[in-house]
């Protein structure tokens, strides 16, 4: 959290942001700008109204999309960091597999998996999964090994069992780590939502993005990346906050 | 008095790859119910393994070791056991770390023996509070009762008072004293510091360079309940001279 709060006093980035969005209105009203160059906040705004229900209908599709495929990657990469850290002989055969995996951009295997799963759900989720599994899977495995080791035979002095040693010593000295891969996840997650939608879907904020792009609808364009920006940051800042419930301790201590 | 611990030609090497480090040599220690023992010696000479053979950290060694006339290797005797760091987790207040033992043997109905052990070790007030929002001496007061739960009649303290400053180390000194006369507790502890060693012991013991061996062994006169004035007096000084000659 200390990094979240070093981001500065929200007031002043706010009016900072209200008095950019000013110059640009100013600006494109001065020169003139064409709106397929760049479009007045004004006009985007416009388009929020004129287009509001189309862009509902859009959201709601990737929203599902990330959200799904979040959760299905934080289940699989779960299961996957507790079989490494569980079984030695697990973590060896697949984590060089794991860290392999992510040599190989997604954005090129993204079109075998339309060929393969078609244009519905399916392929979305499997894009996300593929990127979402991946950072909380390797800082949660980092996470569950870095558990201090005297602490754990202090433990073993007491006569604790494998599975408290785990509840009370690894499973804490995770938390840190795991909200940080949480953190990076969720920003991949409507990452590969979109991706996933570029390389072929009938609707979502990508499709949408693609097609006022070809349309010239450039406000519309803008529309659709205010909706994603705030979603990913509505997505990062709730992760946060579930973050803060867990580690109340200050971590540098 | 009744011998509670007795560490007969203990030997110890640890084996790595090709190379063996000699740690332990024919050790001979005994400790007498309710005695304070303290081993003194050059550091790195091998104290805090002569803790973790007896905490069962360390199951490879020669010698034999009864507690209460039963060998450790045939009995699962626990000890009240504090390794060198404080080692309170991060994570949990000061209460829940104190009560860890507890939870380990799940036996969590003995709320008001803690609180009353918690005014006793002058913790209170500090229980909702993170390790890492106190002093270094609240934290050895809060490792140290966390021991005392460990609900065991002999304790191992390993320099629990080496990181603090000289002004609570001599506090923490007089209040040890004073909870383990009322505890009674039979204690090994482990210094660097000649004048605690003095100032807490009914015998001291002055370990070799490694391999390390008994070269000295003091038992002090002092009676008990000590105070900090005995610090300054002539026999203190004579005690100190001896040991720091056998250091020397």
């Amino acid at each position: 959290m200390k990094r979240f709060r070093n981001i500065g006093n929200p007031l002043y980035s706010s009016i900072a942001v209200v008095v950019f969005i000013i110059i640009w209105e100013i600006f494109t009203r001065a020169r003139d700008i064409k709106e397929y160059i760049l479009p007045a906040p004004s006009a985007i705004l416009n388009e929020f109204i004129t287009s509001g229900d189309l862009l509902l209908h859009h959201s709601m599709v990737t929203i599902t999309e990330t959200v799904l495929g979040f959760i299905l990657g934080l289940v699989f990469a779960i299961l996957l960091s507790l079989l490494m850290s569980s079984f030695k002989l697990f973590r060896s055969i697949f984590y060089p597999f794991m860290i392999l995996s992510q040599t190989v951009p997604i954005i090129v295997i993204a079109p075998l998996i339309t060929v393969w799963f078609g244009i519905g759900l399916i392929p979305k989720l499997i894009v996300c999964v593929l990127v979402v599994f991946f950072p909380i899977a390797l800082n949660l495995t980092e996470g569950l090994s870095s558990y201090d080791k005297d602490l754990e035979e202090l433990l073993m002095c007491m006569n604790a069992s494998k599975l408290q040693i785990f509840m009370k010593l690894k499973l804490p000295s995770a938390l840190v780590h795991f909200f940080s891969g949480l953190k990076i996840a969720a920003a991949y997650a409507v990452m590969g939502a979109i991706m996933s939608e570029w390389t072929g879907a009938e609707s979502g904020l990508g499709i949408f993005l693609t097609r006022s792009m070809k349309s010239f609808r450039t406000a519309a364009m803008f529309a659709d990346i205010a909706i994603i920006s705030i979603f990913s940051i509505l997505l990062f800042l709730l992760i946060s906050l579930i973050e803060k419930k867990f580690i109340k301790w200050n971590v540098k201590g | 008095m009744r011998t509670k611990i007795k560490i007969e030609n203990l030997s110890k090497t640890f084996k790595a790859k090709k190379k063996s480090l000699e740690v332990l040599k024919n050790l001979n220690i005994e400790l007498y119910e309710n005695q304070f023992v303290s081993l003194i010696g050059p550091s790195g000479c091998g104290k805090s393994t002569i803790l973790r053979i007896l905490a069962g950290l360390e199951k490879d060694f020669s010698g034999d070791i009864t507690v209460n006339g039963e060998s450790i290797k045939a009995s699962s005797f626990q000890f009240g056991y504090m390794p060198q760091k404080d080692l309170l987790m991060p994570w949990r207040t000061v209460y829940k770390n104190i009560i860890l033992p507890l939870e380990i043997n799940g036996t969590q109905d003995r709320k008001l023996e803690v609180e009353n052990l918690i005014k006793e070790f002058g913790l209170q007030g500090f229980e909702n509070f993170y390790p890492g929002e106190i002093s270094g001496g609240m934290k050895q007061r809060a490792g140290i009762l966390r021991t005392f739960l460990m609900d065991s009649d002999i304790m191992l303290l390993d320099e629990p008072f080496g990181a603090l400053d000289a002004i609570t180390r001599i506090k923490m000194q007089e209040w040890l004293l004073k909870v383990l006369i009322e505890h009674k507790k039979t204690v090994l502890f482990i210094t660097h510091d000649i004048e605690e060693a003095v100032f807490l012991s009914d015998r001291v013991y002055v370990l070799s360079d490694r391999p390390a061996h008994v070269i000295k062994t003091l038992d002090i006169g002092f009676p008990r309940p000590r105070n900090r004035e005995m610090l300054s007096s002539r026999e203190f000084l004579e005690y100190k001279d001896i040991l720091l000659k056998a250091l020397l």
